[in-house]
């Protein structure tokens, strides 16, 4: 299944390529050290076959000239899921892209520390967690994590078996006691500028991931396409 | 496995970072140190392409930009691949009066801007996008809007190395409460209608003010002083070329064009949604 969701890719998508299996205490997922913000609701409607959609708009486009934008495409069919996704941005960089549990993009109102930027940890106080990492594989929390797009612009294309895809999402209790999922209304975040960029100290980042790598410059609100 | 392709994959991609665009030339100054193009990009120049060619305005260019959206090559098109028959444009010599319409509520601009069409593609102009979206809330329901255009002065695009030199998006007039105020519909990069300074805020690093002028060769003339300065003009017009016109020649654009709207919406959205 991994290698004919590889062999799926489009050639204009460009992954880095590391890939670590196991999850360490140095992993530096957008996540880490962070406590606070929305978590996953119970109750929430069960997950539906269909189309879902979110449009990527700009955040913190004062720091590299540019304004990136993007679309994320999903597709939950009979027990497939598969995600798109594409960004359009001048710098050339890893890109973390992730869904996440919260419901509203991060605005200047969640700039805690008033440097003018929303850095991840101010982000995820509106996001929330990651629920989803869009990474190199999507059947296993911990397969292809770090192996995210790399590229000033690029096309991200994998499938997933639901089942097991779902399963880690609750085996790592990202469902408050097994919660349905619910795609809709949930927020799709992509991070990454040139290290050219101008990201000044007071961006925090987490664990050992640079500035410029971990600041976000995308997100959007995943909508149920009908 | 996984990793030994993912490196042949990011190998084979480094071909296709260079970016190929077809378009006229708006102006070139030679103290700037890039061309203007039509759409609304700029081409940084390097010394030996300066002397190298004339960059005539009007000239018809496909032209190479690397990342940095520096020229590495251009050549010259005797036809213009993106003509548009303008026949039946309805021009007059005098400004005729145009009353935008105010919606009577910010709930209105939202449930405008949720009706925009959102299928632009993913290489479209700004131009192009804002015509089709001005026509459609026109044609469908009657709203009388007025276009924004910033446009980034030569100081302002070398010190930041900004790639485009204007930007354009549909603009209403909305009542709210005792007030109203204008609100900028540009779907593509906010999420919402916005107010100008939340607009311009988005494409000016610095948040200075856009420095508002209903002439265009005050942006031409003096680029120096300001980082942006701002038109607010009919819905009719389409680009920058268009409000230079009316200053050149007196004259001016007073109705929609349907070919000119039929190209617009081609060059942009991945559908043609009949109308």
């Amino acid at each position: 299944m991994k290698n004919v969701t590889l062999l799926a890719m489009t050639l204009a998508l460009i992954i880095t390529s590391s890939c670590g299996k196991k999850k360490s205490s140095n992993d530096a997922s957008p996540n880490a050290g962070v406590t606070d913000g929305p978590q996953m609701e119970e109750g929430a409607a069960q997950v539906l076959d269909g189309n879902y959609e979110a449009i990527l708009r700009p955040l913190n486009s004062q720091v590299s000239g540019y304004l990136p934008s993007g679309r994320a495409h999903f597709n939950i069919l009979q027990g497939n899921f598969s995600a798109k996704t594409y960004l359009d941005d001048d710098s050339r960089v890893t890109h973390i892209q992730s869904v996440h549990v919260g419901r509203r993009c991060p605005t200047l109102a969640d700039d805690k520390n008033a440097d003018g930027f929303i850095d991840v940890v101010e982000m995820e106080n509106a996001t929330g967690k990651v629920l989803i990492s869009l990474d190199g594989d999507l059947n296993s929390e911990m397969a292809g994590q770090q192996t995210f797009p790399l590229g000033t612009s690029f096309t991200y294309e994998r499938e997933a078996k639901a089942e097991l895809m779902f399963h880690d999402i609750y085996a790592t209790s990202k469902l408050i006691n097994n919660a349905p999922l619910n795609l809709e209304g949930r927020v799709v975040m992509i991070h990454g500028t040139s290290e050219l960029s101008r990201v000044p100290e007071t961006v925090q980042t987490t664990a050992d991931r640079a500035r410029n790598v971990s600041i976000p410059i995308t997100c959007g609100i995943i909508k149920r396409k009908i | 496995m996984k990793s030994l392709l993912a490196l042949t994959l990011s190998l084979a991609s480094f071909s296709v970072m260079a970016e190929t665009l077809v378009s006229k030339i708006h102006s070139y100054k030679e103290s700037d140190g890039f061309i203007r193009l039509e759409n609304g990009r700029v081409a940084f120049l390097n010394t030996t392409l300066k002397s190298l060619h004339d960059f005539t305005p009007g000239s018809n260019v496909k032209v190479e930009l690397d990342e940095q959206s520096s020229l590495t090559s251009v050549e010259f098109m005797e036809n213009d691949p993106k003509r548009i028959n303008l026949k039946s444009l309805q021009i007059e010599e005098d400004r005729p009066a145009f009353t935008p319409t105010i919606l009577p509520s910010l709930k209105a601009a939202n449930e405008m801007f949720d009706r925009l069409q959102p299928d632009y593609k993913r290489v479209s102009e700004c131009t192009d996008r804002a015509h089709v979206w001005s026509y459609d809330e026109f044609k469908k329901n009657g709203v009388m809007s007025q276009k924004v255009f910033a446009f980034f002065t030569a100081s302002y695009i070398n010190r930041n190395k900004y790639k485009w030199w204007f930007h354009v998006a549909p603009l209403v007039q909305v009542q709210e409460g005792a007030v109203v105020e204008s609100r900028v519909m540009d779907f593509r990069y906010t999420d919402s209608p916005k107010l100008i300074k939340e607009w311009t805020d988005l494409l000016v690093f610095s948040k200075r003010t856009c420095k508002m002028t209903t002439k265009f060769s005050e942006y031409d003339v003096n680029p120096q002083t300001e980082d942006c300065y701002m038109m607010i003009d009919t819905m009719y017009n389409r680009i920058p070329a268009d409000l230079k016109a009316q200053e050149d020649t007196s004259t001016y654009r007073t109705s929609f064009n349907d070919s000119e709207v039929k190209f617009s919406r081609k060059m942009a959205f991945e559908t043609i949604r009949s109308n």
